[in-house]
C-alpha cells in the first residue's frame, strides 16, 4: 500500500525531465559507443576456468615427463657398457708400431739362454756380497734404466699376452636399423599379382595364378 | 523502407513493429528505440547511482543487452517493452552496486549512519509538505545504497515486497523494514533540510 509521500515522489519523478535533474550526459556519444564497430570484447574467465586450465597444463607436463623418462633411463646402462667396450677397443687399436716392436724385442731377449734380466742380476749381486741391504738393492734397481728396455716394459714382455681377436665395431646406428621386412609368401605374391597385374593382359596374370596352384 | 516510414510519420510505427525490426537487427529501428528510451533510463540510473561515469557505463551495458536479447523478447501488449527495458536497466544498476560492494556495507552500517544523519529534534515530519524535485533528489541520493535500492524498487519501480526481496536477495521482512526506515529517514532529511 503506497502512502502519500510515495505517490507524491513518484508523480514528481515521472513529470520531471532529464534537464531538471541536471544530468549532463552526451547521448549521441553514448550511441556511438554502443554501435562502435570492432569494439574489443572483454573475455571474462571465471576462477573455475583458470583452475581447469592449470590442471590441464599440469597433466600435460606430467604426461610429457612420463613419456620421456623411461626411454632415456632404459637405454643408459646398455649405452655405458657399449661405450666402455668401444673405448677399450680403440685403445688397443691405437698402439704404436714402436710399442709393438718393444714387445717383440723383450720377448726375444727372454728367449735367449745367456740373457739375465736386470732384476735377477741385482738379486745375484746381493747374494754374492751379502752386505748389500735391501735399501741398496732398491737403489740398484733405480740405476737399472741403463738397460735398453725399461723395467715396466720388461714385465710386460715376460708375460706373453694372448693376441685378442679383432673385435668388430658396433655402431649405435646399426643397432637402430629396423629389421628387414619379411618376404611375402607365394600365395600373397600371387594374389597381389592378380589384383595388380604387371601387364594389362588378364590371361598373363591368370596364367601365373594357375601356375602357382 | 523503414527509414521512409518513420520519417513520414514517426508515430505510425507501433511498438510491435519497432520490436520486429529490432529483432531483424535493423540499425534504424535500434536507433529509434534508443532515442525513445534513453532519457527514461537516464532518470532511472540516476536514482540508483550517483556517479556520472557509472551511469554512462550502465546505460551502455543496458542498451547492448537490449539489442542482444530482443530476439527472446515476447510482446505482451502496450507497455511491456518499456517494462522489459526498465527491468534490464534496474538489474544492471543493482549489479553495479553489488560489484562495488557498497550495497552490503550500507546495510551493516545503517544504524550508525542513521544516528549521524537524523535530526534529533522533537518535531514530527510533515507528510503533506510539497518539496522541490531537486531537494527530494538530493535527499534520496544521500540515502545509503541499501535504503535507496529498496525505496527505488518499491516506490518508483512499483515492485511488491516479494519482488523486491527476490531482486535484492533479502527476506520480505527485511525489505519491509528497510523501506520503513528509508521512508522515515527521507522524511527527516526533507524536513531538516527544508
Amino acid at each position: 500500500m503506497k502512502n502519500e509521500l510515495d505517490r507524491q515522489l513518484k508523480a514528481q519523478w515521472e513529470a520531471a525531465s532529464v534537464e531538471d535533474f541536471g544530468i549532463d550526459i552526451d547521448t549521441e556519444k553514448l550511441w556511438h559507443k554502443i554501435t562502435r564497430p570492432g569494439k574489443p570484447q572483454t573475455i571474462r574467465l571465471s576462477w573455475l576456468k583458470y583452475a581447469a586450465a592449470l590442471l590441464i597444463g599440469a597433466m600435460v607436463t606430467f604426461g610429457l615427463m612420463q613419456w620421456k623418462a623411461p626411454r632415456s633411463y632404459a637405454l643408459r646402462p646398455g649405452m655405458d657398457r657399449l661405450e666402455a667396450r668401444q673405448a677399450a677397443f680403440a685403445r688397443q687399436e691405437t698402439r704404436t708400431p714402436q710399442e709393438e716392436q718393444h714387445g717383440q724385442v723383450s720377448q726375444k731377449q727372454a728367449a735367449t739362454p745367456g740373457y739375465i734380466s736386470p732384476a735377477s742380476r741385482a738379486a745375484s749381486i746381493a747374494s754374492k756380497t751379502g752386505t748389500i741391504t735391501k735399501k741398496e738393492s732398491l737403489k740398484e734397481e733405480q740405476i737399472m734404466p741403463e738397460s735398453p728396455v725399461p723395467a715396466a716394459r720388461e714385465s710386460v714382455a715376460q708375460v706373453p699376452t694372448r693376441s685378442q681377436p679383432a673385435r668388430k665395431t658396433i655402431h649405435l646406428l646399426d643397432l637402430e636399423k629396423p629389421a628387414a621386412a619379411p618376404k611375402p609368401g607365394k600365395l600373397m605374391m600371387a594374389i597381389e599379382e592378380h589384383l595388380r597385374p604387371k601387364s594389362d593382359d588378364i590371361a598373363f596374370s591368370t596364367k601365373i595364378l594357375t601356375r602357382q596352384f | 523502407m523503414l527509414h521512409l516510414l518513420v520519417n513520414a510519420d514517426q508515430m505510425s510505427l507501433s511498438e510491435r513493429d519497432l520490436i520486429t525490426y529490432c529483432q531483424k537487427n535493423d540499425a534504424f529501428a535500434q536507433r529509434l528505440l534508443y532515442q525513445l528510451y534513453v532519457n527514461d533510463l537516464l532518470k532511472l540510473c540516476f536514482r540508483y547511482v550517483n556517479n556520472k561515469t557509472d551511469i554512462e557505463d550502465i546505460l551502455q551495458h543496458s542498451f547492448e543487452k537490449v539489442f542482444l536479447k530482443i530476439g527472446q523478447f515476447e510482446y505482451k501488449g502496450a507497455g511491456s517493452l518499456k517494462a522489459w527495458i526498465h527491468r534490464i536497466a534496474i538489474n544492471e544498476c543493482l549489479m553495479h552496486i553489488r560489484k562495488n560492494k557498497t550495497f552490503n556495507i550500507s546495510f551493516i552500517d545503517e544504524t550508525t549512519w542513521l544516528e549521524d544523519k537524523i535530526d534529533h529534534s522533537d518535531h514530527e515530519p510533515e507528510a503533506n509538505n510539497t518539496f522541490e524535485l531537486s531537494h527530494v533528489q538530493a535527499c534520496i541520493r544521500k540515502l545509503p545504497d541499501g535504503y535507496r535500492a529498496v525505496l527505488n524498487l518499491y516506490v518508483f519501480d512499483e515492485m511488491t515486497h516479494e519482488k523486491v526481496a527476490d531482486t535484492l536477495g533479502i527476506s520480505i521482512n527485511t525489505s519491509k523494514s528497510q523501506l520503513s526506515r528509508a521512508r522515515k529517514l527521507l522524511k527527516k532529511l526533507l524536513n531538516s533540510e527544508s
